[in-house]
């Protein structure tokens, strides 16, 4: 049978693990993005390759990386190779390479456009429209980017996604991941 | 188990169905809570499970991109589930993304091993939660057993009340059913009951049904079917034998194996005047003559030990107070398996018997020293009368023939030496008479030729055939004709038998003396006339002393005397030898046949002593010689 302790102590013990429920909640939150907010967001960019499905020509066949590329300057330093370095999803190892063009990073599967590509985004973005690439860009300004995934960070690193842009790519964007994240609403390309 | 033996069939019956019937039903009832109990609990362990893992499942892309609002939205579709009472959601750092929970509870720190296991009593699943192949972070779940415990309790109330309707219904119908099984042995045990009460084997037990019990009330009834005839037909033949036993002419008595007196018959109470009370035991020796009292209770006693048939007589006093002399006889008695009951016997009052018994005995007494002082005085008459007729004979013979005398004389002379040597021969039977019957004959055995003694014999007789012109026919046929014996004695016999042939037979009449063998190792003499025969009357005593037939006196052989005792010492004689004589007729004037028979001597020819008979003194003188 069930142990019934006394009232008391069942409302003591409520109390305290009232207490520690709350606490556990703040840190885990709050750790991350005042910390180390990139660090964050490399792990982010690594964990999209679990809920995105590539179509069957795009999908790096056995034996080839997935490649997390970096278009423009490279906020992340080592970390995203950190992150990724010994992972294996789907069969494939992950790579990370850096761009300086949108030409060259069309190869890429998940692409995060720098903040310093912004002024040229709408021509990156058109060019990379219908191709099997997951854009990845960073506004903390804007409510879109036009980018199929977009990170906005408040007290939390907040993610956006263009279900169209995505449909175009013929990317499959996981339910989770969807539920997990804002919808918005297509931007016209420019 | 001893308590349930002494319990009537009917009781134990019904405590045995009962206790079946409610054994069955709590192991049915156990089973059945238990299976409740345990498919309660794997449909617990089953739904924690799904459920984790659906709760994972869905919580993977909250933690990979720590959305803790996501992650609880998830968590809180577990309201659902009302068993399920706190969900939380760990980082792989150990840090919580989200918690549900009915109730707050104590943050159990981290969640353990993945898997599903009890704990206080609640269901604890902890699911790790993956996405492709990452481990992204741990779901831990905990369902409370209460609604289920709530269930089964109900359960077991439900069966408990079920167990004791049950049981209930089950003891009033084992009741019943026990009375009704239990009837025919109820039946069955009041029947014994009063057959042995009563002795009365009349009684039956009513039969229910022809099951085992049936038929065991049936075989039951046959034996006392067989018994009420076996005890009737005891009783009968008891009855037949008291009858018999109290008019039978016999006293009649019956004895423990002791000796000790148990029964008399109605005519020994009769013949002592005594009731039965009183004779019993040893009460009957009290009639018994003083003087024997002691030694025939220790002989009964004595028996008692053998168990073997007895017999005595005593003095028991009679109703009139006489002692009467009893025969006594015993016969043990045999119970079953040939075991020793005691006695059974019979008394009989032999008094008048034994009072004859001894008169005869002194009656033969005094006959026997009678005839002894009879035989006396005739051997000492005959002797006295005997010896002086030898010289009276010598002197009248003498002078008969004595040429001195005028033939007158001479012819009375001759008469008197005839009728002294006619008396001498009478008195000479007589002596021989005496000393056969007084044992004192005594015989010679040697071998000796018949023929030859038999033609002695015939020319002794031969001038009585002559004078009265009787036609004599002698064939000696026997091949051997050696007999054993006192030649003397055996002439006698011969000449008595041609004697009496030629004394009976009428002038001109007819003799044929004939032997031959028979048996092979007999001699036969046959001597047949053809007289005047023999009645059957006279066959019967013609070899007895003094006994002449009535012929005697009237015959032509009167001349002769005729005391009648020469066929008796014949007869006497060949028994003394061994042999047999015989005498036969068709009857009056019919003739008669005489026939000797003796054994024929096989030995070598030396005389022989017969063991029965001494040598012979021969100071007998012989018969013929006075012919």
């Amino acid at each position: 049978m069930t142990h019934r302790p006394t009232l008391a102590a069942c409302r003591l013990l409520r109390f305290v693990g009232r207490v520690l429920v709350f606490a556990a909640c703040v840190a885990s939150v709050r750790a991350a993005p005042v910390t180390r907010e990139y660090d964050l967001k490399a792990v982010f960019l690594y964990n999209f390759a679990m809920f995105v499905e590539w179509p069957k020509e795009a999908r790096p066949p056995p034996g080839k990386p997935l490649v997390i590329g970096i278009l423009g300057r490279d906020p992340f330093g080592r970390v995203l190779e950190d992150v990724v370095a010994g992972e294996v999803l789907g069969g494939n190892s992950l790579a990370v390479r850096r761009y300086t063009t949108p030409e060259a990073a069309a190869e890429c599967h998940i692409l995060y456009i720098s903040e310093s590509e912004t002024p040229h985004l709408p021509q990156i973005l058109a060019f990379l429209h219908g191709k099997p690439v997951l854009t990845v860009a960073d506004m903390a300004h804007f409510a879109e980017s036009g980018a199929i995934i977009t990170f906005s960070t408040g007290t939390r690193v907040q993610l956006h996604i263009n279900k169209a842009a995505a449909e175009a790519a013929g990317l499959n964007i996981s339910s989770k991941l969807l539920r997990v994240a804002i919808m918005v609403e297509p931007s016209s390309p420019p | 188990m001893t308590l349930l033996n002494d319990l009537p069939v009917q009781k134990k019956l019904h405590f045995a169905m009962l206790l079946t019937s409610s054994f069955a039903l709590l192991v049915a009832c156990s089973v059945f809570l238990a299976v409740e109990y345990f498919g309660y609990r794997r449909n617990l362990v089953q739904t924690v499970t799904t459920l984790a893992r659906i709760m994972a499942d869905n919580s993977t892309a909250s933690l990979a991109f720590d959305d803790p609002a996501a992650a609880r939205q998830t968590l809180k579709a577990l309201e659902a589930e009302p068993q399920i009472v706190v969900a939380i959601l760990y980082r792989n750092d150990g840090h919580i993304l989200a918690h549900y929970a009915t109730h707050p509870v104590e943050n159990p720190g981290r969640p353990g091993a993945a898997g599903v296991r009890f704990e206080n009593g609640q269901v604890v699943a902890v699911q790790p939660v993956i996405e492709d192949t990452q481990r992204l972070g741990t779901l831990y779940l905990v369902a409370s057993q209460d609604a289920m415990l709530a269930r089964v309790r109900s359960q077991f109330w439900v069966a408990l009340a079920i167990l004791i309707l049950a049981t209930t219904l089950a003891a009033l119908l084992a009741a019943v059913l026990g009375r009704t099984l239990a009837r025919p042995i109820m039946e069955l045990d009041k029947t014994v009951d009063a057959v042995t009460a009563r002795q009365d084997y009349s009684l039956r037990a009513h039969q229910y049904g022809d099951d085992e019990m049936g038929r065991l009330t049936a075989a039951f009834n046959g034996m006392l079917a067989t018994m009420q005839q076996s005890v009737g037909a005891l009783r009968e033949s008891e009855q037949r034998f008291r009858v018999l036993a109290d008019h039978a002419p016999v006293l009649i008595w019956l004895t423990d194996e002791h000796g000790r007196h148990l029964w008399h018959n109605q005519r020994w109470l009769d013949f002592t005047g005594r009731p039965q009370a009183t004779e019993a035991g040893e009460g009957w020796a009290n009639g018994l003559h003083p003087e024997d009292r002691e030694w025939t209770l220790r002989l009964f006693h004595a028996a008692s030990e053998t168990r073997k048939e007895f017999q005595l007589e005593y003095r028991l006093r009679r109703h009139d107070g006489e002692y009467r002399w009893m025969m006594s006889r015993g016969l043990p008695r045999l119970g079953e398996g040939a075991a020793f009951t005691g006695f059974i016997g019979s008394s009989i009052d032999v008094t008048d018997f034994k009072l004859a018994e001894r008169a005869v005995a002194e009656a033969r007494d005094r006959a026997i020293a009678a005839s002894r002082a009879k035989d006396n005085f005739l051997a000492a008459l005959s002797h006295e009368l005997r010896t002086p007729l030898t010289p009276v004979l010598l002197l009248a013979s003498e002078e008969a023939h004595n040429p001195r005398l005028p033939p007158e004389v001479r012819h009375d002379f001759e008469m008197i030496a005839k009728n002294i040597a006619l008396e001498a021969r009478l008195i000479d039977d007589l002596l021989d008479l005496t000393r056969i019957t007084r044992g004192k004959l005594v015989l010679e055995q040697r071998p000796a030729d018949a023929h030859a003694i038999l033609q002695d014999a015939l020319n002794t007789v031969d001038p009585d055939f002559r004078e009265r012109r009787i036609n004599l026919q002698v064939t000696m046929a026997a091949p051997r004709h050696r007999v054993l014996g006192d030649p003397v004695r055996l002439q006698q016999v011969f000449w008595n038998v041609l004697k009496n042939a030629a004394k009976f037979t009428p002038m001109n009449g007819r003799v044929t003396v004939e032997t031959h063998v028979a048996d092979r190792n007999r001699l036969l003499v046959r001597v047949t006339d053809s007289g005047i025969g023999l009645t059957p009357a006279e066959l019967e005593r013609i070899f007895e002393a003094f006994a002449q037939g009535e012929h005697a006196d009237t015959a032509a052989g009167h001349q002769f005397g005729g005391l009648g005792l020469g066929l008796a010492i014949s007869e006497r004689l060949v028994q003394l030898h061994g042999g047999v004589i015989r005498a036969s007729s068709a009857g009056r004037g019919q003739g008669a046949t005489f026939e000797i028979e003796l054994p024929l001597d096989r030995s070598g020819g030396e005389p022989v002593a017969l063991p029965a008979v001494q040598p012979a003194a021969a100071s007998v003188p012989a018969g013929g010689k006075f012919s």
